[in-house]
């Protein structure tokens, strides 16, 4: 063949060539660019490497930060708000490495000895970021503060009565509360209680936490550096913490195994196994937490007004399956009642396992002879919310529960039709067995989808939290909780496990086992360890 | 057409080329299109179920609370007047302020609508020349090498959604098998994203798989008409050269059709993006989409399916427009 324009042709064709050529070295360059600095843009790697052992930077990957996330931490409500709120404040007590309430912010809490109507704090020698000291008078204010009107509820303080607030000395804070109550101190553990100063102001947030507020970008990164006077001596170790956003924990999991973080935080059962495949660089650190997807059934309507109904669909689910099954052995079987870090938890209830004839026999009694269609509505809170949800589906079925499963998004569960589904999945947990009940059993609970209420129970509740007694009181936890397992409206079936996966680089990981997040969000005592 | 238009026709025609009258026509159609695209969306996400209200507040908000946010946010006022205030702050390119972060829209998307047209754009240069090339090898050699594979991807990558791809791409190139690229996008924002390239290799990667079997095979279908067309078959019997037929006379009247595939597939590419960014933790707009959603964050929402529409409009316009300017018998067509 023979062009009659031999030179233009070939002008054009090496005008394609060049173009194609071009765009190989794009992907050549950008190839190279990933394999000479494999640290990631920010190059990292010097100081996160095996020399140092303090300082350095900690990249914590978490599902997910998003655009409301609140710098002040009375108005957290998401996960990346509660995350800045455990690095730049301190709440005065927090549940502790044992899952009981530790000491933080205060050195001591005490109630009056008579009936806890009173409880005097004293506050430990600590600092602002800006040095000044945290005085009675901040913790004054903050209290004040919760019960502003801009902020979101108070409703697990009802016992606080902000004008009985008292300071006593610098360092000393006196409640005189509007009833006796020993939940005075579980209450104080939420991160929403964190104390900040009395001219605090959320666009500078100023706290006394283990690190400051560097650079935010809403939703996608925020950066803190360390609070060099923070109380908790050598804490915290390293000197930038890095908290990257993820959409998943899968995508977290890949940035781990390619360097681009240390530490993922809150990662699915199911990626245990990928971490592993990634080699010896990487590790698990994971514990037992309180926190449960519990089934919550509504006793406002059929089937589930008839309380053997209800202990047809406890027996109708098998627990070890679904611990198996949705979280590949990461989780541990419940008894139908909340709380088991609580000191007052009753052990020695007898596990409830799956009776398939006992919980027929069970719905034949309440009338449903054939079985009973009930709708389920849950949303994704959790990444194994929906596979539960579908075990249980299977699960019941074997009983008579002829289930529909409907699921729905986040926004549209919690919306205004939250409390009307005849059955539904939510999550709890990280809280006292008093505290449990007061956001989702007794009385008025705000959140009691269940909307169960039972006279003995909430009479037992209000003697026990006035009882300062140990023994007497764990007595008494112990009666509320018999009466939950017989009666109760919540399938507690399985608690989940905090997993965190990390580069072994990464030491200093502790459990917090009823402290909301993976490791609490505690991320002051993590180091970078030869 | 009545006579009335004909002669404000010919009126504008005094001063307008045809080309610059129909670019005219085309651009009063796009602005006509975006209202009505800014009703549909407007009241599209009034309807979705849920309030932001709660979603800010968390699910421990009282009624009081959320109704007091909710006037704090105007969302208590009527739906036409919420229409209305948002349309005219569209106009003044006002976006409105995000309903969770209190931020204006602009300031919170700005960053990812960068990030996204940086990794449109790398893709597109990178898929365009390929696609072109591929398409008009398999185009000229029916039945060979270059045509057998074009064919055989096709319906296989049309198979794979564009997540499997984009975890495939990780599972190969970033974590289990080699280690050569980033597996996650986590650009560090307050770099531009063109400046973290290392991070964009993989994203670009199996944006470019995904979408280039359909647009080779759009390339090559257009270009086996041309080759197979009258005109050509004409030319080869006058004895033509095939190189001459290919440059001369098949490829131009292939550039309008290829165009058009090309705007469609940009298209594609610039909405069709949140899986991928799923995958690779891509901060783009995608993904920015899916949480306001999510979130109930209605003014994000809003802003950022009218940028994608407009978008869309102006790609179209663009392709139709230059495939008329290239397309000597629609160029003429237009006089």
């Amino acid at each position: 063949m023979r062009a009659p324009h031999p030179r233009r042709a070939r002008r054009r064709a090496s005008a394609a060539r060049a173009a194609l050529a071009a765009a190989l070295t794009l992907v050549l360059a950008a190839a190279c660019g990933g394999g000479s600095d494999s640290t990631g843009p920010t190059g990292q790697e010097s100081s996160s490497g095996t020399a140092a052992a303090e300082g350095g930077t900690l990249r914590v990957g978490v599902p997910s930060l998003s655009t409301s996330d609140s710098l002040d931490p009375a108005a957290a409500t998401t996960t990346g708000g509660y995350v800045i709120a455990r690095q730049l404040f301190d709440t005065l007590v927090e549940y502790g490495t044992g899952g009981q309430v530790a000491m933080r912010l205060a050195e001591s809490m005490e109630p009056d000895p008579a009936d806890a109507s009173s409880w005097t704090v004293v506050l430990r020698d600590a600092v602002w970021h800006d040095g000044t000291p945290v005085t009675a008078d901040d913790v004054v204010a903050t209290v004040q503060r919760w019960f502003s009107e801009q902020l979101p509820p108070a409703s697990s303080l009802p016992f606080i009565d902000p004008a009985r607030v008292t300071v006593v000395d610098e360092k000393t804070v006196h409640f005189q509360l509007g009833y006796p109550t020993m939940t005075f101190p579980d209450a104080l553990t939420s991160p929403t209680t964190a104390i900040v100063p009395a001219s605090f102001d959320p666009a500078t947030p100023i706290g006394s936490g283990p690190f400051k507020l560097g650079a935010m970008e809403p939703g996608t990164r925020v950066t803190f550096t360390a609070n060099d006077d923070y109380f908790v001596e050598d804490e915290p170790y390293v000197d930038t913490l890095e908290v990257i956003s993820f959409p998943d924990s899968t995508s977290e999991a890949n940035a781990l195994i390619g360097g681009q973080i240390d530490v993922a935080s809150a990662i699915d059962p199911t990626l245990i196994p990928i971490v592993e495949s990634g080699g010896d660089g990487f590790d698990v650190f994971e514990y037992a937490t309180t926190g449960t997807l519990t089934w919550q059934m509504n006793v406002e309507q059929e089937p589930f007004d008839d309380p053997r109904v209800r202990q047809a669909l406890r027996l109708a689910v098998d627990r070890d399956q679904i611990v198996e099954q949705v979280y590949a052995g990461h989780a541990s079987v419940g008894n139908d009642v909340f709380g088991p870090t609580d000191p007052a938890y009753d052990d020695t209830l007898a596990q409830r396992e799956q009776d398939l004839d006992k919980a027929r026999a069970l719905l034949a009694e309440a009338g449903y002879p054939d079985g009973v269609d009930v709708e389920l509505t849950a949303a994704p809170i959790q990444p194994t919310a929906t596979r539960q949800n579908e075990v249980l589906v299977q699960q019941a079925a074997e009983a008579g529960f002829r289930i529909t499963f409907n699921e729905v998004d986040s926004a549209t569960y919690y919306g205004d039709a939250y409390g009307t589904y005849p059955l539904s999945l939510s999550f709890w947990g990280f809280l006292s067995i008093f505290d449990q009940a007061a956001f989702t059993i007794v009385d008025n609970a705000p959140y009691n989808a269940t909307h169960w209420q039972d006279d003995e129970y909430n009479a037992l509740y209000q003697q026990a939290v006035r009882t300062v007694d140990d023994a007497e009181r764990t007595e008494l936890v112990h009666q509320m909780q018999a009466i939950e397992y017989d009666r109760g409206a919540y399938v507690v079936a399985v608690f989940l496990n905090s997993i965190t996966a990390h580069s072994t680089t990464v030491t200093g990981f502790e459990a917090y086992p009823n402290s909301d997040g993976p490791v609490g969000y505690n991320f002051s005592s993590l180091r970078f360890d030869g | 057409m009545t006579t009335t238009s004909l002669r404000r026709g010919t009126a504008i025609t005094l001063a307008l080329s045809p080309v610059a009258r129909y670019v005219l026509r085309r651009l009063l159609l796009g602005v006509a299109m975006l209202f009505v695209v800014s009703v549909v969306v407007f009241f599209f996400t009034q309807a979705l179920p849920g309030d932001v209200a709660r979603q800010v507040l968390g699910q421990t908000a009282t009624d009081d609370q959320v109704a007091r946010l909710r006037e704090q946010l105007g969302l208590d006022r009527g739906v036409v007047a919420q229409y209305l205030d948002w349309i005219g702050g569209l106009v003044t390119f006002d976006l409105g302020t995000s309903l969770t972060s209190g931020t204006p829209v602009a300031d919170l998307v700005g960053t990812r609508v960068a990030n996204s047209a940086t990794i449109v754009v790398l893709t597109a240069v990178i898929l365009i020349p390929l696609a072109v090339a591929l398409g008009v090898a398999a185009a000229r050699s029916p039945g060979g090498v270059v045509d057998g594979v074009v064919s055989g991807s096709v319906l296989l990558i049309l198979a794979l959604p564009e997540f499997i791809i984009a975890i495939l791409v990780v599972v190969l190139l970033a974590t289990n098998v080699w280690r050569l690229f980033a597996p996650t996008s986590i650009l560090d924002p307050a770099v531009p994203a063109w400046e973290q390239p290392d991070l964009l290799v993989l994203p670009v990667l199996a944006l470019v798989i995904g979408s280039l079997p359909y647009f080779t095979e759009s390339i090559r279908t257009t270009m086996t008409d041309e080759l197979t067309s009258e005109h050509v078959t004409w030319a080869r019997l006058c004895g033509v050269a095939e190189r001459r037929i290919l440059w001369r006379h098949a490829l131009p009247n292939a550039v309008g059709p290829g165009l058009q595939v090309a705007g469609t597939t940009l298209i594609y590419l610039t909405g069709g993006i949140v899986a991928v960014e799923n995958v690779f933790a891509f901060p783009g707009v995608g993904s920015a989409l899916t949480a306001a959603v999510a979130n109930r964050d209605i003014p994000v929402v809003q802003a950022i399916a009218m940028l994608l529409a407009t978008v869309a409009l102006v790609v179209y316009l663009v392709a139709d427009v230059l495939g008329i300017l290239l397309t000597p018998r629609l160029r003429t067509a237009l006089t």
